[in-house]
């Protein structure tokens, strides 16, 4: 039985234990993503942010031995239950990653190609589905008119962008960025920061960031990541409201991270 | 600018409020000594000092502009700056009025009748000193209970400003007879801005509150003397 505040929640992992082999990466991870917003991890490199990420995807599956101990629920539904189709689930909750990787084809069988996996292979079809993910991702503009060109033919922010229409196409429910503009300029930076602003009205967003500014910019709730010595695992400081984080936040490791204070 | 010079500018910056802090205290005290005993040179030079005080708010101002251009601020740091911005200012505002005193001190005729209201303008001026070094403390000691105490060191300043006014429209004796509209002018105008330097200080002590906790606090925008008057 699910209850009802929870079915609110979009993903939550509860008390998540996380092992690569017999390392632990990850202690006691409790967080709720609420839906139809963006949530910002934010720590020092090796504090398990992306991890955390991966957890929500089963990515970490394609890494080798790793285990998980604590739920991790997708609308209330554990997705780590035997029932769990991978596959369905990595349509629902899809991944950006730090650079853009796109196929070596052409920009509209990069958008195309989910769709067509799910079976969907009518060019009428496909030509619309093509167009609304390109919209969304703020890059309908500049590539209509090439839409056979090789993605590779792109600039990087436009890559990016094209993976995020990737994703769109087969229209997931949340959308995972691991550092998804750390290998752009700033203009395209801004550019996809406001593509996930306006993304987060049919979508609900996690990104994982080293940029603090990012995680204030263009998040509504942030989560505070730290490990407190090397081999120890990654434990959840601190998780609110951003503007609550970066104004007053409670715990003083995380006031510390911020404001430049560590190390 | 690194993030340990950014660390220096803000010690500065909370230095740079103290030594504002410290001028602004001397520019009351002296215009008050100089309203009391009708000291003419006295309220000159603080007339000229506040040449001093305004500079440094304007310097105060810009490093608080460059600091958030530069470092992003965050947490305690942008509490910090956005605090420091405000408080200078109602410290600068507490310069103005005691040059405002000051001026009055230039003007006033020293008759018998002055001599009640005098008393009562020094006891004010006293009091409101005090409410300004415990301001002052607050922000320096980053005390978040003290600065929410002020507004009760600040009573009894507007019990003296209400005593002032009402006597000056309702004279007791004929020792107290208003002896012109202008110099009734003057007391009423020189309690008046004492008891606004007490407010502006209880004002900053919301500052230093959201400082120390980060909770912004509008209960002391509605204390407003006008509205306190007249009950």
């Amino acid at each position: 039985m699910v209850k009802t505040a929870e079915l609110q929640k979009k993903a939550q992992l509860h008390g998540v234990n996380f092992y690569y082999g017999s390392f632990k990466a990850l202690e006691d991870i409790n967080l709720d993503i609420e839906p139809n917003q963006v949530t910002a991890l934010i720590g020092p490199s090796g504090c398990g942010k992306s991890t955390v990420l991966r957890l929500m995807n089963r990515m970490h599956e394609v890494m080798g031995k790793t285990r998980v101990e604590g739920s991790v629920l997708l609308d209330g539904k554990d997705i780590y239950a035997a029932d769990v189709d991978v596959v369905e689930l990595r349509s629902r909750v899809g991944e950006i990653f730090q650079k853009p990787n796109p196929f070596p084809k052409s920009i509209y069988d990069n958008v195309a190609y989910g769709p067509r996996i799910q079976g969907r292979r009518s060019n009428d079809e496909l030509d619309g589905i093509v167009e609304k993910a390109l919209r969304q991702a703020a890059l309908w503009k500049e590539v209509k008119n090439k839409l056979k060109h090789s993605a590779l033919e792109l600039s990087g922010g436009q890559q990016q962008r094209l993976c995020i229409a990737r994703t769109l196409a087969v229209e997931p429910e949340v959308i995972l960025m691991d550092e998804p503009c750390s290998a752009l300029d700033p203009v395209a930076t801004q550019q996809i920061e406001d593509t996930m602003d306006r993304l987060k009205e049919n979508y609900t967003i996690v990104i994982v960031t080293h940029n603090m500014q990012q995680a204030a910019r263009v998040s509504q709730f942030t989560g505070f990541m730290l490990i407190t010595e090397t081999g120890e695992p990654g434990r959840l400081v601190e998780y609110g409201p951003t503007s609550k984080i970066f104004t007053m936040p409670d715990r003083k490791e995380t006031e510390n991270y911020i404001t430049g204070r560590f190390g | 600018m690194t993030r340990q010079s950014f660390h220096e500018g803000l010690k500065q910056l909370n230095e740079e409020i103290l030594r504002e802090a410290s001028l602004v205290v001397e520019a009351v005290d002296l215009s008050t000594q100089a309203l009391l005993k009708s000291d003419r040179s006295l309220a000159n030079s603080v007339i000229a000092g506040d040449d001093d005080i305004n500079e440094l708010t304007l310097r105060i101002e810009g490093n608080c502009l460059a600091l958030q251009a530069q470092q992003q601020p965050v947490a305690r740091d942008l509490r910090l700056l956005h605090t420091c911005l405000l408080v200078s200012l109602h410290l600068e505002r507490v310069g103005d009025l005691a040059v405002n005193i000051a001026k009055i001190a230039k003007r006033l005729e020293r008759t018998e009748a002055a001599e009640p209201y005098l008393e009562l303008l020094g006891k004010m001026s006293a009091q409101a000193l005090e409410v300004l070094r415990q301001g002052i403390k607050a922000f320096a000691d980053r005390d978040a209970r003290l600065a929410n105490s002020l507004v009760e060191i600040d009573e009894p300043i507007d019990e003296m400003y209400k005593e002032i006014l009402t006597r000056l429209l309702h004279p007791k004796g004929e020792l107290e007879a208003v002896e012109s509209t202008e110099w009734a002018t003057h007391i009423a105008l020189a309690s008046r801005y004492i008891e606004r330097i007490a407010d502006q200080v209880v004002d900053m002590g919301a500052r230093i509150d959201f400082l120390v906790t980060g909770k912004l606090d509008g209960r002391y925008f509605d204390n407003e003397p006008d509205k306190r008057f007249g009950e």
